[in-house]
């Protein structure tokens, strides 16, 4: 009966047969090259190379430590903002029903003095946290495509004049009815708004939006033909835009 | 992941990895720098890299220091590559007892003989000697077969020795 060898390997790597032994010119120019190359590798600050190597790479892990963290802290934040945002708003909504239970005229409820539609502050600034820096402000004219909402109707023309920092488009609704879209960025303090608030008005068919993004500039955007909620959405769209791209830069 | 596993990696493969990125961009600091972001990058990897068997460090540090030294001579490709020698040194200004002299010059005779290799036995001279690579671990990086190898470095061995007599002959 055949007796069968079981082969176990001690280690995953090759052991290489014994080599032919070198003799002669062959051994000397051997023991030469050994030689040299350990010279020349005893000049090199092996232990020198080896700090920096783990220098640098724990740097690196530190700061992928504190960018986890922040993003992490980041998050939290967002989310804890949103959830309090809809509680906001749900409490909003039951306060401005009436005692036997019907809805109020929410525009009626939101005009301020001068006939304007305001919206809160804070529900508007949820998603554009609300300020541009005189600093980043100055950045503006060599981005006026910034100045589109995201979600503005892929068939509007759109037009770009950036010596006055103004955008625009036009455009048809599924109707043949004229849509129309301007945004410029005005001097001064728009309808008693505080830096960061923004504040809606109906005037005809025009809806306006007014955000006073620093305490020398404001953002007039013009919608036309669109109905209020599109225009709001849209709004918001280009306020968020606007502030992601002025964090980026 | 225990510092000693690091250490070990370093003290076995720097050699290897050093003279890798040599052989490509044949400059001690920019070899240096390699090095350096090679045993970084195993720093920073030794959870996968710590269970690995040695001869798959030694592939991957191989790997990642030859990746690094094409990406730069492919970045200084505009530039002129300098000419420097293997292990070139600087010039001691201590005057070296006679034996010691003749050991340097010897030494350096080498060293340029090595230089006027063809660039495959220059490979395989460096990949066997300064990199302390085997046989088979050289026929695994370039494809060439053991025997070839063996054979190769028999004939880089004898070449250098003719050039070593002709040097001689010559002062």
């Amino acid at each position: 009966m055949k007796k069968e060898r079981k082969i176990q390997l001690v280690t995953d790597d090759f052991i290489e047969p014994p080599g032919e032994e070198l003799t002669g010119e062959q051994a000397e120019i051997d023991a030469l090259l050994r030689a040299v190359a350990d010279d020349c590798s005893a000049k090199i600050d092996f232990e020198g190379i080896k700090q920096r190597a783990v220098e640098s790479a724990k740097a690196k892990k530190a700061k992928r430590g504190r960018l986890r963290r922040a993003i992490g802290y980041g998050m939290v934040a967002a989310a804890s903002l949103v959830v309090g945002l809809f509680v906001w708003q749900a409490v909003k909504g039951m306060n401005e029903r009436v005692p036997n239970g019907d809805a109020v005229d929410a525009q009626a409820a939101e005009r301020n003095d001068d006939g304007l539609t305001k919206h809160d502050p804070i529900a508007d600034v949820k998603v554009y946290v609300g300020t541009v820096s005189e600093a980043e402000y100055t950045a503006f004219p060599e981005t006026a495509d910034e100045f589109f909402p995201e979600n503005l109707p892929e068939t509007m023309k759109k037009r770009v004049d950036t010596d006055a920092v103004r955008t625009s488009a036009t455009g048809t609704d599924t109707k043949g009815g004229s849509l129309d879209y301007v945004c410029t960025v005005e001097k001064g303090c728009a309808k008693g708004l505080e830096v960061g608030e923004a504040c809606s008005e109906k005037t005809g068919e025009d809806l306006w939006y007014y955000w006073q993004i620093n305490e020398n500039h404001y953002l007039k955007v013009r919608f036309t033909g669109f109905d209020q909620e599109d225009a709001e959405a849209m709004f918001k769209s280009l306020a968020d835009r606007i502030t992601m791209q002025q964090k980026d830069r | 992941m225990s510092g000693s596993s690091f250490d070990k990696i370093y003290s076995d493969y720097s050699r290897l990895v050093y003279w890798a990125a040599y052989r490509v961009v044949a400059q001690n600091e920019t070899a240096e720098d390699i090095t350096q972001q090679v045993f970084e990058r195993a720093y920073l990897n030794m959870d996968k890299l710590g269970p690995m068997a040695d001869s798959q460090i030694k592939s991957w540090l191989y790997r990642v220091a030859t990746n690094l030294a094409l990406d730069h001579v492919r970045h200084q490709k505009h530039e002129t590559l300098s000419d420097e020698p293997v292990g070139a040194e600087i010039a001691d200004t201590e005057p070296l007892p006679e034996e010691e002299l003749l050991k340097k010059k010897r030494m350096e005779a080498v060293r340029k003989a090595i230089e006027q290799l063809d660039e495959t036995n220059r490979t395989i001279i460096t990949l066997h000697y300064f990199s302390e690579m085997t046989v088979n671990e050289i026929s695994e990086k370039t494809g060439i077969s053991p025997g070839t190898i063996k054979s190769r470095l028999v004939r880089a061995r004898s070449l250098l020795a003719d050039m070593l007599k002709a040097e001689a002959a010559e002062e």
